[in-house]
């Protein structure tokens, strides 16, 4: 649902007549007049005409696609009724066959045939042509225009989730003692109800167990496990939650959960799997921001646009921005490097961002509202575009968000001293120049000549002439430079430095910026060439046609055209020409760019442009798409005070002159000062760079080949409205995109976050649906269980966002200290546990028990953060684009380190479940396959580790046997042994160092036959499941 | 669950019934579709898919999908077109409107290096390139007017394998195991036989995407080394001692879980996959071991050419065999490697597509020859198809570009009507002009001839049930016996 082009039913090339609006067919349905035969003209003979022959006609051969029937009729023409088909126009003129659209495309005449699958038979295109010969009788069938199937309003109001949460007392109970809290009260009060009762605590043991793997995906540590077991006080178990929640493990444990949500992957999948540059910044900035138990309105916003927020978040140990960070979200998906369709390509890249959007933040599946309006929720095909456009208005860059915030204060620093120092020098120019001089230098601005009529389509002029366009980068390199600004320069090499005036207005890059340094990995392909963070300057992105640009630039720089948003065009075998490297050798040119060669611009594509330099300084002054270079008539003043400067009769060695120079030279000098604080190296994460506002339209069926209508930007009308304050036309609008969805009237972001972690926490959501609280998501099972969810969403919202707050205060109630023993009577009242009578028994993830093998085999390595390891490379891996096979054991680290290539992933994990990350995945599959139990029984993997645990369980000369298994038992089950089991370990290494070839009693650290045994207790249940 | 341990203690299962495979194989579905498929299961002991019972009644009952990677051209195989030679060197932009191709390096029209000549009692035409497949074409449905959505390869794979272009929704393999179960308790159900070129898209062509994994495709390669993990790294005595052990530990996990005896599904079906692994140790071994096939055999299928990606795919078309005689329900077979690219040809057309049809032609004429001498024929769908076609014009001067305007395709065997050829293209094989097919068809008719009604066929996900025909398809009846 959520895809575009299958949802096309016409065939591309098909639909030729519909790309441009001039020749669309589609038309509405607002009142059309009928065109053909009045129904009171209509002859009895035309009736019977119609109804034997064209109709039986139409209903064979069209109405598969053009009935409401098939959802929306293709094109907004049905063939259902009089009514309806006359509500769509331009499909056939009465009375002139050879005219009609119809008649055309089913005699297959242009590039539109119909019906798509084959022509019609000779004899029928004949009774469609005498149809409309005939005027195109169509009797009274007596139904009404459909119109309006979707109601909005009435969706809103009959929906659950569009109500706002309100906080309901809790409940009484009977049983008040059992309560410890609020959640308490709401679950023991659905129990009571239902005649049924919680069951009784679960043991210390199993408790501190489940509260480590749940919180944190590790087993605990042995001792914890006794000591608390020993612990009768009433806080021991809370204080131990404390203590899981300040450990860095609960920050990676969660991180993980909500990868899942946000389809993270660190390369781009399709063909060659490029990978998406520096992506675990990402990755790391989730876990931080879990372990610091970010307020979730701020984790939200920093992920919607985190580039705009007015206060970025400083990491107090490095300066860095750690807010752009996590604008990463949006650029996580999925890419082809070489798409044939850029537009539609484009499409459905920001398809899955809105669509990822939706669930991860609202819980709501907007891309079904793509190709239509939502076939059962709340939102219009409006609603979809409106929220298209502001992802389409930003672009994508690697921030170096290590300098960025003290770069521009560097920057804001030189801004302030160029003013200064422009003003100032001009007035010492003014003396030496004279009168003549000076009465130019009073005309300034006022008679500087405008450009000629330009011509082509003006991208981006930063000349200050009329209103310059506003310097947007992604660091802080590039600033304004009025024409007329006095510089100072060697009149030839070796000479001393005169003084000039600029001669064009042009945004510049100082040369102290073309020597930043990028550590981390670069875009692939010639793009990467260049080392482009901090240093690019980004047009607005305009719509143009024609495919020959022409930039006015000096200096030594990278020019990438990017067309439709499309980031990777460079590092593929198309498109070569969209990026290319020129050096003008200081002097001011128009550089001719045609980008014919490798695609069509007939009907043009948006696009922007980014210049970043190379080496020394560079400047940009205009940049325009025409077919001829661009005449201009350049700034007058400049050019004859130059002339006087340069001219012979001009004496330099005047004193006010040399005052003037002398200042210039102290001036640079300070200039030089403020620029040695420019901070050159930095790390880069991928994130956004906001652009203008780009209003996108509606596409219809999803087909970027056929837009309707403008859809401005703004938030979802379910939400707020029909009339919402219009959104800026500097930016993309993510911000207030932001704050709407954190604003306490949306009912959806805190009840969705709320239930996500009730998720995480019980297995299953209280809305079972995590990603999708719409009409086709699962409700609360009951209304006690809604309130739960309602109250728990407003008390989060009201008491300051914080997760680690809601996961202490369920993990700590007794709803959620339950054991897992089944009661059978509850079991048949209550089959699926929705009332919570116990604690659902759960597979750990993938992931954890990777991690606990590691764990308890003590390989494992604890190191928070950092770049990915390889991923292990298996004979069953293979493609394009095929890493170097990282360690068998993924040296030691957490699993959330494995790097995660699209097309190879770790098949450890996706054997449990790891999802594929196409698009949010609130609740993973949790399946019971072969697969798992052959992973465990024979991956070389989980036999290594066997083998080290072993060794640590003999590491200690002294221990007898059993207190060995008796260590084994807790690392793996945090418990000890019963004495069966005991036995039965004993009896077992007995036969394994007989299979050896070894006596046990002989060798009773005979290191095969250990681990035989902890290859033998990592397949147990009990491993892998919480108890 | 009882009988599992035999009362010497040592690890060895019985045979599971369907039903307890269903029951134990409980998945991501939720326990309340696990219940209401039992509930229809307990009706009908045949299968381990949701579908209680075929729609109407199947003409085949397993598929053998033949993946001719990179896109085989069309005028060079089964669409002749003798216009290419009389327009041959012609700018084709002056003869008929011409599309973006991903190159765009449009080249003259370039008639087919290869003869075409009638065979068998129909008397289609085939080109030299596939002679075998010529002496057996009168068990071959040729559809000439089949098109694709995309120009470019990965799209254009997950379009074919999954009915959606982009990454990540289940293959047709995992829909039709999802809906139909295995015939086999000790494989599973979906294999593909990696030949040893992964196509564009990698695994994610033969994922289960938001369907259970038990569906999804396992991947296994044409030599001893078969499966994942599926070798034993130790001796089967200490491997069943150690199950043995985990089994008792097992047990006293479950009792604490349940004190009246009856433990978690969860818990039941992950012990009963950890037998079903068991077993799956011998029975891949087994499938992989040639030895007992005929010299005559191995011969017909070209594992004794000389030519080594010849060996290869005769390996897969024998595995093929092996696994529908086993009941597995869907495998599907990637072409080998020949030293070039895949069928892929953007140059060098004339060597490229002849050493790909001499790695494929062979073992699929004797595939087909072996499936009907056996009578599995009638029972096994075999479908032969690239992603797209190549263009009748050349690309530089000697290779051809994606077509997605219209490519040829084949089925043969259960309720498919062999001999015949459907679908037409223009003068010049470009475009389709005669029954237009896209691949929703092809998935709704292989799905019909599986006793599937495909749009009947879901499975509820991200708001939506969802099908692998997506909201399209219609069974092309024109090859339907």
């Amino acid at each position: 649902m959520t895809r575009g082009p299958s949802h096309r039913r016409c065939l591309p090339g098909a639909c030729a007549a519909f790309r441009t609006p001039a020749s669309r067919i589609i038309l509405g349905f607002a009142a059309a007049l009928w065109a053909g035969v009045p129904l009171a003209a209509i002859v009895p003979e035309d009736a019977e005409f119609f109804e034997t022959q064209v109709r039986p006609l139409l209903v064979e051969h069209c109405a598969e696609c053009h009935s409401a029937r098939a959802g929306d009729p293709e094109g907004g023409l049905s063939f259902d009724s009089r009514a309806d088909f006359s509500a769509a126009e331009g499909v056939a003129v009465a009375g002139r066959p050879d005219d009609s659209l119809l008649v055309k495309v089913v005699r297959y005449d242009g590039d539109l045939q119909m019906p798509p699958d084959g022509r019609l038979s000779d004899a029928a295109i004949r009774t469609i042509e005498e149809w409309v010969r005939r005027g195109l009788p169509w009797p009274d069938d007596g139904k009404a225009a459909a119109g309006g199937g979707f109601d909005l309003a009435k969706r809103r109001a009959e929906h659950w989730c569009w109500r706002a949460p309100e906080r309901a007392a809790a409940p009484p109970v009977t049983q008040a003692a059992w309560c410890r809290g609020d959640i308490d009260r709401f679950v023991l009060a659905r129990l009571e109800a239902a005649g049924l009762a919680p069951a009784a605590e679960a043991s210390r043991e199993v408790l501190v167990r489940r509260a480590s793997e749940i919180l944190t995906g590790l087993p605990p540590d042995p001792a914890d496990v006794a000591r608390i077991a020993a612990d009768p006080g009433p806080e021991a178990f809370e204080s131990y939650v404390d203590r899981l929640l300040a450990s860095p493990h609960y920050g990676e444990r969660f991180a993980r959960h909500w990868l899942d949500v946000v389809r993270y992957g660190e390369a781009r999948g399709h063909e060659f799997d490029f990978p998406i540059p520096n992506a675990w910044r990402y990755r790391d900035w989730v876990v931080q921001a879990f372990n610091d138990d970010l307020p979730y309105d701020q984790f939200v916003r920093e992920q919607i646009a985190g580039d705009l927020v007015a206060t970025p978040r400083i990491d107090p140990r490095s300066g860095a921005n750690a807010s752009v960070v996590g604008t990463g979200f949006w650029f996580l998906g999925e890419a082809v490097h070489a798409p044939v369709d850029i537009a539609q390509d484009e499409a459905d890249r920001i398809d899955n961002c809105v669509d990822t959007f939706g669930k991860a933040f609202l819980g709501m599946a907007l891309g079904c509202a793509r190709c239509h309006d939502h076939k059962f929720d709340a939102i219009s095909n409006e609603d979809y575009y409106a929220l298209a456009g502001m992802v389409m208005s930003s672009s994508y860059r690697q921030v170096p968000f290590e300098t960025l915030e003290a770069n521009k204060r560097v920057a804001m620093r030189l801004a302030q001293a160029d003013r200064a120092a422009r003003t100032e020098l001009l007035a010492l120019l003014a003396e030496p120049l004279g009168p003549a001089g000076r009465e130019l230098l009073a005309m300034d601005d006022a008679v500087r000549e405008p450009p000629a009529e330009a011509g082509g389509i003006p991208i981006a002029n930063y000349g200050g002439v009329g209103p310059a366009t506003a310097i947007v980068a992604d660091g802080s390199a590039w600033e304004p430079v009025a024409a007329g600004t006095p510089v100072l320069q060697p009149v030839v090499a070796g000479s001393p430095r005169e003084l000039r005036l600029e001669p064009l207005g042009h945004a510049h890059s100082d040369p102290v910026w073309s020597t930043t340094r990028s550590t981390g990995e670069r875009d692939p392909g010639p793009l990467g060439a260049v080392d482009r963070a901090g240093r690019v300057l980004r047009t607005p992105k305009v719509r143009i046609t024609g495919g020959v640009l022409w930039h006015r630039v000096r200096g030594n720089m990278q020019i990438d055209v990017v067309v439709d948003g499309h980031v990777l065009l460079s590092g593929g075998p198309l498109y070569g020409s969209h990026v290319v490297s020129v050096d003008t050798k200081g002097q001011w040119q128009w550089i001719r760019q045609d980008l014919r060669k490798d695609m069509n611009w007939d009907h043009g594509h948006v696009m922007h442009v980014e210049y970043a330099a190379i080496a020394g300084a560079a400047d940009v002054a205009e940049v325009v798409a025409a077919a001829d270079e661009p005449r201009r008539m350049d700034p007058a003043v400049p050019a004859a005070v130059n002339g006087l400067l340069a001219n012979a009769s001009f004496d330099w060695n005047a004193p006010a002159a040399r005052r003037a120079v002398a200042r210039a030279e102290e001036l640079a000098a300070s200039r030089d000062g403020i620029l040695a604080d420019v901070q050159l190296v930095s790390a880069t994460a991928p994130a956004m760079l906001d652009g203008n506002g780009v209003d996108q339209f509606v596409l219809l069926k999803g087909s970027a080949a056929r837009p309707g209508e403008l859809s401005p930007r703004r938030f979802l009308e379910a939400i707020d409205g029909a009339d919402q304050p219009a959104w800026p036309r500097h930016s993309s609008g993510r911000l207030e995109l932001a704050d709407r969805v954190l604003d306490p009237a949306n009912p959806l972001t805190g009840r969705v976050i709320v239930n996500r972690i009730w998720h995480h926490l019980f297995g299953r959501g209280l809305v079972p649906t995590p990603d999708n609280f719409g009409k086709l998501g699962e409700p609360a099972a009951d209304p006690g269980a809604q309130a739960l969810l309602d109250m728990l969403a407003v008390r989060f919202r009201d008491e300051g966002w914080s997760i680690k707050r809601l996961v202490r205060e369920i993990v700590t109630s007794s709803t959620w200290r339950m054991s897992g023993t089944r009661d059978a009577r509850a079991v048949e009242k209550d089959p699926l546990n929705l009332l919570l009578h116990h604690h659902p028994l759960r597979r750990l993830e993938g992931e954890a028990i990777r991690d606990k093998i590691l764990a308890v085999s003590g390989r494992l390595d604890p190191t928070v953060g950092g770049p990915g390891v390889e991923v292990f490379i298996t004979e069953f891996h293979d493609g394009r684009g095929k890493p170097a096979s990282g360690p068998l054991d993924g040296a030691g680290r957490r699993s959330i380190y494995t790097r995660i290539r699209r097309n190879f992933l770790p098949s450890f994990l996706t054997a449990f479940d790891m999802p594929v990350p196409f698009q949010a995945m609130g609740r993973r599959n949790v399946t019971n396959v072969p697969a798992q139990a052959l992973t465990l029984m024979n991956d070389r993997f989980v036999a290594e580790q066997a083998t080290l645990w072993a060794r640590k369980a003999l590491g200690d000369e002294a221990l007898a046997p059993e207190q060995r298994i008796d260590a084994m038992y807790r690392a793996a089950f945090a418990r000890t042994p019963t004495p069966e089991e005991r036995k039965a370990a004993t009896a077992f290494l007995d036969a394994q160092a007989r299979v050896h070839g070894a006596n046990f009693a002989d060798q009773p650290r005979h290191e095969a036959a250990w681990a035989d045994l902890a290859h033998a207790l990592i397949n147990t249940k009990e491993f892998i499941f919480v108890p | 669950m009882s009988g599992a341990v035999h009362t010497c203690g040592r690890f060895h299962a019985p045979p599971l019934s369907r039903r307890d495979v269903l029951r134990r194989a409980s998945c991501g579905f939720g326990a309340v579709a696990a219940a209401a498929l039992l509930a229809r299961d307990r009706a009908r002991a045949a299968s381990t898919g949701v579908l209680p019972a075929v729609h109407h009644p199947a003409r085949a009952t397993s598929v053998i999908f033949l993946y001719m990677d990179g896109g085989v051209s069309q005028v060079d195989s089964f669409d002749p077109k003798p216009r290419l030679g009389q327009d041959a060197g012609k700018d084709p932009r002056t003869l008929f409107k011409v599309d973006a191709t991903q190159f765009n390096n449009v080249g003259s029209v370039l008639p087919s290096p290869w003869k075409f000549q009638p065979y068998g009692a129909s008397g289609i035409p085939v080109s030299e390139l596939f002679p075998h497949m010529g002496s057996v074409v009168d068990e071959l449905a040729i559809i000439r007017s089949m098109t694709s959505e995309f120009p470019e390869h990965t799209n254009a794979n997950y379009f074919l394998h999954t009915g959606s272009g982009l990454q990540g929704r289940p293959s047709m393999g995992a829909w039709t195991t999802y809906g139909l179960g295995s015939e086999n308790d000790e494989l599973p159900g979906y294999m593909v036989i990696n030949g040893g070129l992964i196509p564009p898209g990698g695994l994610d062509n033969f994922t289960n995407g938001f369907l259970p994994a038990t569906y999804q495709g396992s991947v296994i390669n044409p030599s001893a080394a078969g499966l994942a993990n599926i070798r034993r790294s130790e001796q089967a005595a200490a491997q069943v001692a150690k199950l043995d052990l985990a089994r008792l530990l097992d047990r006293g996990f479950a009792g604490r879980l349940a004190r009246d005896g009856t433990p978690p599904d969860a818990l039941e079906s992950a012990i009963a996959n950890q037998e079903l692994a068991y077993r799956m140790q011998a029975q891949v071994p087994d499938l992989l071991d040639l030895s007992g096939e005929s010299a005559d055999t191995k011969r017909a299928y070209g594992l004794e050419s000389e030519y080594k990606p010849t060996q290869i795919f005769g390996t897969e078309c024998l595995l093929a065999r092996r696994m529908v005689e086993r009941g597995v329900r869907f495998v599907e077979l990637t072409c080998p490697g020949v030293g070039a690219d895949r069928w892929d040809q953007h140059t060098k057309l004339r060597e490229g597509h002849a050493n790909n049809a001499r790695a494929v032609d062979q073992p699929i004429a004797a595939l087909v020859r072996d499936l009907r001498e056996r009578g599995l024929l009638d029972s096994t769908l075999v479908v032969w198809s690239g992603e797209f076609g190549r263009t009748p014009f050349a690309q530089g001067t000697d290779g051809r570009d994606h077509n997605p305007q219209a490519f040829s395709m084949w089925m043969a065997g259960g309720g498919v009507k062999g001999g015949t050829v459907t679908g037409a293209t223009d003068d010049y094989g470009y475009r389709v002009v005669e029954k237009k097919y896209m691949i929703h068809d092809l998935h709704a008719t292989m799905l019909h001839l599986l006793g599937i009604d495909h749009t009947r066929l879901t499975y509820r996900f991200s708001g939506r049930d969802i099908r692998l025909t997506d909201v399209h398809g219609h069974v092309i009846r024109d090859v339907l016996a």
